[in-house]
């Protein structure tokens, strides 16, 4: 019996164990950097652990005036919580239909829906970038802010969609006998259930704002708008790279992300033994 | 509380202050100025600080500033902004950027100004400064700098103990070894200072700091070129005898010689020359004027010195240069202010600053030659051979060549790129280059006249294009006939879809004019022409590339999709276990999203290094001829190069397979999504099946997989989605399509048409071929879903 307890949490975490140094190992090379200055840099290894290590290279971003990091840091939280809160419960309200009601257009609507993730956003960007200047939203955040609560995106809305039609439909047909409205089922009855594909979209879209590069350097102009992503490409140029500071600012973004998930998944997710409970 | 109002009362006071004696002065109507630049941390501190300086100085003008720091990303973003009439005032450019914007008539030529302006006259420039910012004898930047790479930086301490005079600024290069000129000939000192021992070099006699920048070097040094004229090529001399005889010295110095590292050996951050020539492991280094400030910061415990790069035996010193300047916008309003401020952003001020911060070299010849202005930070670290270097950076020189010629121009990068990654036919390889460069002139000089672009019947199109999907949408399916509940419930299902039908017009309208425009031939810049279905056809007809780049991204996408699907899936049943800290395994196996690409970049080429890299190592061992479980030998000949280590990233057979290990190593995001999955999946199912006595293996083949068929579903079709999309590993770790084009993906191609060469009607059209084999695709996934996704909770799409 003992020995069955320890087969059945030692061999998952063994092999967890295995696959995790596998999966730390950029993590190392990051922190291992970000200690170090350019000196050291240039004369150990990424792999060996820095010999004197130094916090100057967080207060040099922290402090610097022309970086602004406090600046940079309010932008980019701003562009990464309102965008997911937007984007997460306007894929939900938009994925219910697909997945509940009946209308006629409906599976035609739906290729309609997967078809908009098929047009490279390459290609896009152009008439969308000129449409937001027809708006008047270039250099502003408009961008990021209001499309994040009109839909939410075509591989959320599906992710969802697919995620609700594994509930079983018992319970809302019950509640539909019971005179309950759409609303009601699917405020009360869907969305709790939702709750672990909508904190894995909430992960997504977190990640997706604090580091997308391209949206925001090349719709906001202004210095004073600018994310921390994009700051941090300015330690890299063509041919020198300030690996210390980039890989600095870089910790600064993953920390409060990693942390965040890795705390927050206690109100969404349980474990399940597959090898059997008792 | 109160003193904070009357602290805002002052405040108001004073700006109604402010603008009184604004109006009163007469000079209410402030200037705006619109300046982009393509500038680094360091280079923005410089620029905030002179444009503080100026406007402080010209009360009347306000400059609003945008910099993107990235080279690639800043001049899409210039095109973006003329398509939405925003287009700046005045631009910062780099040598060679000037020619697609003035050849569409974007920039203005600056000789009128440079004939009437006062304080400033062109020959207070290096010639060659004006010259690689101009195009057929019109100068469309303001020179700010010179960005030499032909210098050479040596370690003093390693020539010493070889008992190698230091190198002068005359020595000479030549095919043939000279040994009697001793230090004077370069080769022979590279010869000296390469150590073997046995067969193994122990210590490289010189290094360069990208690959194809050692081919270029001695191409420019010995007056040779691989097309016959800069401006207005019209065939190709790459099989010329002596190109070819150049190649050849360049891949002899690499595998015959071995004077050079292979690049292939030294990817990656301290293992690539820069590193080694810092950690003092490489006796020469070339590269640009930029290493002396880092030199200067990372150098510790020898003396080290910069030399320029040598001339061709009996020719004049030539070697390869950058430059910079600032542009002025066609159609400006305020051509005069903006000529002022340009003056002053690349005036004498703002290239002191530059230069002492050592990070450009002056372009104004009497600032360049004022001693201890460049790195004036630290004199005393300043190498001596400094004033040779801006001696040699007035010599250097670009390749300025018309935007239509780009992909004949990358084309020969890619081929020096082959030779110096790994050994070939060099005869072979050039004749290709031949016959592929003059194909691509061939096509390109086609010019075609177009007429105007219907712009009404364009838009007509459109629209009716939008009715017919409505008309679609709504037409009754003939096998389901709709009942009055189901119209009735169509209603109520308005609220839940208006926000998603407000937002469809911010994507569809895109779309749509991504559509029209592929029938088009357009710019950004210009007006644009119509193409008919000529785009269309000549994907298929004339462009040599899209075929392999659709073939390269099908066999990705179908060894990619299934082999990170399973990954996947593997990693979440995993993390779903009830074991200690498994909050923290799921984030660090979520760890490879997260971080940044560079930090990527780094580890994968050390674990494809064919020589120190992991994977080699445990394949083949440390001494490289191991047979780990006979997989070695396997490898080696199903990578066709059977006895040697596969050279992963270089070999087109494994460079594919190498990618899908990457992205399965960041199936992390895929496992979260099934995680959420299997989260769904009710606890009562285990308990029901653990009663009818199902063991682990069964609850996982008749519960888990069959309940989870709907995550299942959505992650192979967005994964395919995503597969046929795949652009920015290819683009961190091959140069965006080597080797042989084996990783130029679909969309590597498409963008480098849409940005590189401006072809943006084209690109459209190439992104309309793809979507419809997306769509294909998933519609066909969709109709086989019936037969296999298993929905708990009501009918299937």
């Amino acid at each position: 019996m003992k020995n069955s307890r320890i087969f059945k949490i030692g061999l998952p975490l063994a092999v967890l164990i295995v696959g995790a140094i596998g999966f730390i190992m950029p993590l190392l090379i990051m922190v291992f950097m970000a200690l170090k200055t350019p000196t050291e840099i240039a004369h150990s290894s990424p792999w060996q652990p820095p010999k004197e290590p130094t916090l100057a290279n967080f207060g040099f971003l922290l402090s610097d005036p022309t970086f602004n990091f406090p600046r940079k840091a309010f932008n980019t939280l701003l562009l990464c919580v309102v965008p997911t809160i937007g984007i997460t419960l306007s894929a939900a309200l938009t994925a219910y239909p697909f997945a509940r009601m009946k209308f006629r257009c409906r599976d035609k609507a739906f290729i309609l829906l997967l078809s908009t993730m098929m047009l490279p956003g390459a290609i896009t960007l152009i008439p969308g970038y000129v449409l937001y200047a027809k708006l008047g939203w270039i250099d502003t955040f408009y961008p990021f802010l209001i499309p994040a609560f009109l839909g939410g995106g075509a591989f959320n809305i599906f992710l969802i969609r697919q995620f609700m039609l594994g509930i079983p439909a018992e319970m809302d047909e019950a509640a539909i006998l019971d005179g309950a409205s759409h609303g009601r089922i699917f405020s009360q009855i869907l969305l709790p259930n939702c709750k672990p594909v909508l904190a894995t979209i909430a992960i997504f879209t977190l990640v997706g704002t604090a580091r997308d590069f391209l949206g925001p350097s090349l719709i906001l102009s202004s210095p004073d708008r600018q994310t921390i992503e994009v700051g941090l490409r300015g330690l890299q140029t063509a041919h020198t790279t300030d690996w210390n500071y980039l890989m600095a600012g870089s910790l600064l973004v993953f920390m409060p992300v990693f942390l965040m998930f890795v705390f927050f998944q206690k109100f969404f997710m349980k474990g399940i033994a597959l090898t059997g409970g008792k | 509380m109160f003193s904070s109002f009357q602290c805002r009362l002052r405040s108001l006071s004073l700006l109604g202050a402010l603008t009184l004696s604004l109006i009163a002065s007469g000079r209410s109507d402030v200037i705006t100025l619109r300046f982009a630049a393509s500038e680094s941390l360091d280079g923005q501190r410089i620029c905030n600080r002179l444009i503080a300086e100026y406007e402080a100085s010209h009360p009347n003008i306000r400059i609003e500033r945008a910099y993107v720091s990235d080279g690639g990303t800043y001049f899409e973003k210039i095109l973006l902004m003329f398509a939405a009439k925003l287009q700046p005032d005045v631009v910062l450019l780099t040598a060679g950027d000037q020619v697609p914007l003035a050849t569409r008539g974007a920039i203005q030529d600056l000789k009128p100004f440079l004939n009437n302006s006062s304080g400033i006259q062109q020959s207070d420039y290096f010639p060659n400064s004006i010259e690689m910012l101009s195009f057929e004898h019109h100068v469309y930047a303001l020179p700010r700098s010179l960005v030499p790479t032909g210098l050479i930086y040596y370690n003093r301490q390693l020539f010493r103990e070889a008992g190698v005079a230091y190198p002068s600024p005359d020595w000479t290069w030549s095919l043939k070894a000279r040994p009697k000129l001793k230090e004077h000939d370069f080769v022979w000192v590279m010869e000296r200072l390469t150590k073997r021992n046995g067969n193994k070099v122990t210590q490289y006699g010189m290094g360069v700091s990208w690959p194809q920048l050692w081919f270029f070097t001695l191409l420019k040094s010995s007056g040779l070129s691989a097309w016959d004229s800069n401006e207005h090529p019209t065939k190709m001399t790459a099989n010329d005898p002596k190109v070819v005889d150049l190649m050849q010295f360049v891949s002899d110095t690499v595998y015959k010689d071995r004077f050079l590292p292979n690049q292939n050996d030294l990817s990656g951050l301290n293992t690539n020359s820069h590193d080694q020539f810092v950690q003092g492991k490489l006796a020469m280094f070339q590269s640009g004027s930029w290493e002396v400030g880092n030199f200067a910061k990372q150098i510790k415990g020898f003396d080290w010195d910069v030399v320029p790069f040598p001339a061709h035996e009996g020719d004049a010193p030539q070697a390869l240069g950058n430059a910079s300047g600032l542009a002025m916008i066609t159609g400006t309003k305020h051509p005069r202010e903006a000529w002022e401020f340009m003056k002053f952003m690349s005036g004498p001020r703002a290239q002191t600053l530059l230069a002492q911060a050592g990070m450009e070299i002056p372009s104004l010849r009497a600032l360049a030659s004022q001693p201890g202005i460049w790195l004036a930070k630290d004199p005393n670290s300043q190498p001596k051979g400094i004033p040779y270097t801006v001696l040699a950076a007035s010599s250097e020189q670009k390749d300025i060549v018309p935007d239509w010629f780009q992909p004949i121009t990358e084309d020969v990068q890619s081929t020096a790129y082959h030779v110096l990654n790994s050994e070939r036919p060099v005869r072979q390889t050039m004749e290709q280059l031949q016959s592929e460069g003059t194909q691509l002139i061939d096509f390109a000089q086609k010019r075609r006249s177009r007429p105007p672009y219907p712009t009404g019947a364009a838009l007509a199109v459109g629209a009716a294009i939008l009715g017919a999907l409505l008309l679609w949408l709504f037409w009754p399916s003939a096998n389901k006939p709709t009942s009055r509940r189901e119209r009735t419930i169509g209603w109520k299902a308005l609220p839940f879809l208006l926000p998603w039908i407000l937002g469809l017009s911010l994507v569809l309208g895109p779309m749509l004019y991504s559509l029209l425009i592929s029938f088009a031939e357009t710019d950004l810049i210009t007006a644009p022409k119509f193409a008919g279905i000529e785009n269309y056809t000549d994907a298929f007809k004339v462009d040599t590339v899209f075929p392999i780049s659709l073939r390269q991204t099908f066999i990705f996408a179908a060894m990619s999709v299934p082999v990170s699907t399973m990954a996947a899936l593997a990693f979440a049943l995993l993390l779903n276990q009830t074991v200690p800290a498994i909050r923290f395994f799921r984030g660090v196996y979520y760890i490879p999203s997260l971080v940044s690409g560079v930090a990527m970049s780094l580890i994968w080429l050390r674990v494809f290094n064919p020589e120190s890299g992991l994977l080699n190592y445990i394949v083949y061992g440390p001494d490289g001829r191991g047979n780990f479980l006979g997989i070695g030998h396997l490898l080696s000949w199903l990578a066709g190069t059977p006895g040697k280590p596969v050279e992963w990233l270089t070999n087109p057979r494994t460079v594919l397979p190498a990618f899908v290990m990457m992205g399965a190593w960041g199936a992390g995001g895929g496992a979260i999504i099934f995680l959420a999955g299997l989260q769904g999946i009710s606890q009562t199912y285990y308990e029901a099946a653990m009663i009818d006595g199902a063991n682990a293996l069964q609850r996982l083949k008749n519960v888990t997989i069959p309940l989870l068929t709907p995550t299942t579903f959505f992650v192979l079709t967005t994964g395919i989605i995503g597969a046929f999309q795949i652009y920015t590993e290819s683009v961190v770790m091959t140069q965006g399509g080597e080797p042989d084009h084996a990783t130029e993906f679909y969309m590597v191609h498409l963008v480098a048409q849409a940005f590189n060469y401006l072809k943006i009607g084209y690109a459209n059209a190439l992104a309309w071929i793809l979507f419809v084999i997306i769509l294909i695709v998933t519609v066909i996934q969709l109709r086989m879903a019936n037969r296999w996704v298993f929905y708990e909770g009501g009918d299937s799409a």
